[in-house]
């Protein structure tokens, strides 16, 4: 995936500072954003792409808000995570269609992905706050092994 | 400052008067002092230490005992170390003589005078004078127990990060945010109190709290690391003690490397668990989307099928038609016409250069996600294996631990005996000490993580009563202030890292043989070799001690900005003799010529206690050019000599005794060698 950005200006992505903690247990920081534990992100994109594929995956969408952090597409694009985005969007709506795609959508592609990220990280901190003796890392593998056992049973995507 | 002469009376193992000459030379500006173990090399350097801090070295033991036994034997109460030193001549080149007097039990004086035309004139401030001159946070590096590098932290410890943000001269920026946090908190307290509101009057009750707590607890937290620190280093002398006594010597000797093993059992565990953290976060979108992707995958596949995805025709040729006003079939498309208004319309359907290159790429994603699910899982069980089989060996490790330490405390020598409790309650000391800091950082993240809250809060209430714009004005200049210095400081210290990432790298471009880099990470300054790929790698015992001697030489230069890039906020540069005991015996012999090369390069003044096994034909070779003066610290007995051996040492095809039996009194007297 190439690390130049997809969209036609640079646009702003933006997340709830009210996880600022969940987003700081993902990247292994402290509140005064001190390394403290193993990062399963390295930067703050890796944790809200990854959000965001949470919230999509549990259905759990949300506003955004005024208390917002703030990351640009490009810095998207550099971590090469910028394809996440659209195909969040993609995934997430309702009758997706690859016209999604087309620059005219960005502002839509990106405020779907914001909705899930949020959605993603409140689903997220009740997993870590059920489980604070266990690494996040732990919390995760867990996670996924529960839903491996249990299957995929989402929502069938309509046709495009 | 360079050091020109030392006297030391008294002190320790140094019986009557005796000086030391420096080398001051920029060309020769290395003394060496020759000195077996045992002879009085860690005395002589706490002896510089001392004088200048008032303090001692960690290592040095024995902390009351001060004045020479033998002297104190004849009825000397005092001891007396004094230390001539200039400015440098970029600073005014003055003179200045240092003189510290204590007993056993207290110091008893500290006198700094100023030398002019020959006259001393004793300077008021004398304590403010030196500090000024080699800042506190700096003197670990430059006066530096070798012996105790491998104690040196390097892996991110919070007072190795505390130590060099000081010496980057980070210290007083820290400082002044702390002072606009407090003007912050006042202009924050009148706001409450002309509003006479009373929510904010609680919250701002409550932050003053944690305002009035925090500072304690932050210098609790520092003073259980500096403690932590203090009784490693105990700890390792308490090793090194068992090894010299030959029963406890073979027992000692597994233990040691048992413990080593488990260290590096443990480090591996930590590289294994940081692995699998990294790739959980790189599987786990994968992980979670795959189901919902593989279905979009096939639905994109169906479009291509019909031959929708991409359309069949491009933005371009619409565009085309609608310019030409004339169709591809040949009738004419006039503009505004019914014809040229359908075809416009074929344009939000139509393929464009950025939506197929979207497309593809929104398809290579999901083909990575598809591959990395079926492969992570697989990849994640192999590190679980992996980290349950260290767990393992840690545990056999500790077992092993164990039988060595009730066999060494079931050997019937006294002396054992005495040390094995004395690393036993040390082992129990380091250990309550760890918990007491986990729960104090925890302590101070909480209260910092409430202060947060509460201030947010606080703005948001205080923003719907009525306050006078002044004060809002004034809390939002403060505020704003705050926020650039801070913005600023990091900008700072990530340029100062990556000077002295760059610098470190250039000495061990020159020492190691592999293809090794280091690299500081910014959050907690932790210093990590890694190879080509940017990949950290493991590296052994002598690449890691190369690491650390290299680190030290590149803190010196950078505070002397002796170094290509400079540090902009570092205001005055420090410039002083960097003074080292015993350094190379920790090295292996293939890096010492080299590392003593480059200590010589990159200090102004260089002093250096060395055994006779460190100085081997590499080091001689790298510094006999520089060596401007050369001391003998000889180590007279006064016992008969028995079957007790005699240290010889060659320098330039003459042979000295380090070491003498018969004398008139035990005690270390330093000889000068003319160079």
């Amino acid at each position: 995936m190439r690390n130049q950005s997809h969209f036609s200006k640079e646009r702003s992505v933006y997340w709830p500072g009210e996880f600022s903690d969940v987003v700081n247990t993902l990247t292994g920081k402290n509140i005064q954003g001190v390394l403290i534990g193993n990062p399963l992100y390295q930067f703050n994109t890796g944790a809200i792409a990854f959000a965001a594929s949470v919230g999509l995956k549990h259905r759990r969408k949300r506003e955004v808000g005024s208390d917002r952090k703030e990351i640009t597409t490009g810095t998207f694009a550099s971590h090469r995570l910028e394809m996440y985005i659209f195909l969040i969007a993609m995934l997430g709506m309702e009758n997706p269609t690859a016209d999604l795609l087309r620059p005219d959508q960005e502002d839509t592609v990106i405020r779907e992905f914001e909705r899930y990220a949020a959605g993603g990280l409140e689903y997220l901190r009740t997993e870590f706050e059920q489980n604070p003796t266990q690494s996040p890392d732990v919390v995760l593998e867990k996670m996924f092994m529960a839903e491996i056992k249990q299957g995929s049973g989402e929502a069938e995507l309509p046709d495009l | 400052m360079r050091l020109l002469s030392l006297v030391i009376t008294d002190f320790r193992g140094f019986y009557g008067v005796q000086q030391v000459d420096f080398a001051s030379d920029d060309l020769k500006r290395v003394t060496v002092l020759h000195g077996e173990n045992g002879a009085g090399k860690t005395n002589f350097l706490n002896a510089i230490h001392w004088c200048i801090t008032g303090k001692f070295t960690p290592r040095f033991q024995d902390q009351k005992l001060l004045v020479n036994k033998e002297a104190a034997k004849e009825g000397q109460r005092e001891c007396s170390v004094e230390i001539l030193f200039k400015d440098e001549e970029s600073s005014g080149g003055k003179e200045y003589r240092v003189r510290r007097c204590a007993t056993n039990e207290k110091q008893t004086s500290f006198e700094v005078f100023e030398i002019e035309r020959g006259n001393s004139k004793l300077i008021d401030r004398g304590e403010s004078l030196i500090q000024l001159l080699l800042p506190p946070g700096l003197i670990s590096w430059f006066f530096f127990d070798a012996e105790a590098i491998g104690s040196l932290e390097l892996s991110g410890s919070p007072e190795f990060k505390r130590d060099l943000r000081k010496t980057l001269g980070f210290e007083l920026i820290d400082r002044l945010l702390l002072d606009l946090d407090s003007v912050q908190a006042k202009l924050r307290r009148e706001v409450a109190n002309q509003s006479n509101d009373k929510q904010l009057l609680a919250l701002q009750a409550d932050m003053d709290n944690i305002d009035r707590v925090l500072p304690g607890q932050k210098s609790s937290l520092e003073a259980l690391q500096e403690k932590i620190k203090e009784v490693s280093i105990a700890m390792a002398q308490t090793n090194a003690n068992l090894s010299k006594l030959p029963q406890a010597e073979p027992l000692q000797r597994q233990r040691d490397s048992e413990e080593a093993k488990k260290r590096r059992l443990e480090d591996d565990h930590k590289v294994y668990t940081a692995k699998a953290a990294t790739l959980i976060g790189r599987a786990a979108p994968a992980l979670v989307l795959n189901d919902l992707t593989t279905k979009l995958e096939g639905r994109l596949e169906d479009q291509e099928v019909k031959g929708r995805l991409p359309a069949p025709y491009s933005d371009q040729l619409v565009k085309d038609i609608l310019e030409r006003e004339l169709c591809i079939c040949g009738r004419p498309v006039k503009e505004g016409s019914h014809e040229a208004h359908k075809i416009n319309e074929l344009l939000q359907f139509a393929s464009t250069g950025a939506l197929n290159q979207r497309i593809s790429d929104v398809r290579y994603l999901i083909r990575d996600i598809e591959r990395d699910s079926s492969e992570f899982p697989v990849q994640i069980a192999e590190i679980r294996q992996q980290i349950t089989k260290i767990d393992r060996e840690i545990a056999k490790c500790e077992d092993e631990i164990k039988d060595l330490t009730k066999q060494l405390q079931g050997i019937d020598v006294a002396e054992i005996q005495k040390l094995e409790k004395e690393r036993q309650q040390l082992q129990r000391e380091f250990a309550s000490l760890h918990q007491q800091e986990g729960g104090m950082a925890h302590q101070i993240e909480q209260n910092v993580k409430r202060y947060k809250d509460l201030k947010a809060q606080h703005e948001a209430a205080s923003r719907k009563l009525k306050v006078s714009e002044r004060l809002k004005n004034q809390l939002s200049k403060v505020e704003r202030l705050s926020n650039f210095i801070r913005r600023s400081l990091q900008e700072q210290e990530n340029r100062a890292l990556h000077i002295l990432a760059l610098e470190l790298n250039s000495v061990l471009e020159k020492y190691l043989t592999k293809h090794y880099k280091a690299k500081i990470n910014a959050a907690n300054y932790a210093v990590q070799l890694v190879d080509a790929d940017g990949k950290n790698v493991g590296h052994s015992t002598g690449e890691g001690q190369v690491l650390k001697f290299a680190f030290i030489a590149t803190v010196v230069a950078l505070a002397a900005k002796k170094t290509q890039e400079k540090i902009q906020w570092m205001t005055e540069p420090t410039i002083a003799p960097l003074v080292l005991d015993a350094p190379f015996s920790a090295l292996d012999p293939e890096y010492q010529g080299s590392v003593a090369k480059n200590l010589a390069l990159q200090t102004t003044q260089l002093v250096l206690m060395i055994s006779s096994a460190a100085w081997g034909e590499k080091v001689a070779a790298a510094l006999e050019g520089v060596v401007g003066k050369r001391y003998l610290i000889l180590s007279q007995e006064a016992g008969p000599q028995g079957s007790k051996p005699v240290k010889p040492l060659n320098i330039n095809g003459t042979e000295y005794l380090l070491n003498s039996y018969g004398a008139e009194r035990t005690q270390s007297i330093l000889k000068e060698v003319k160079v």
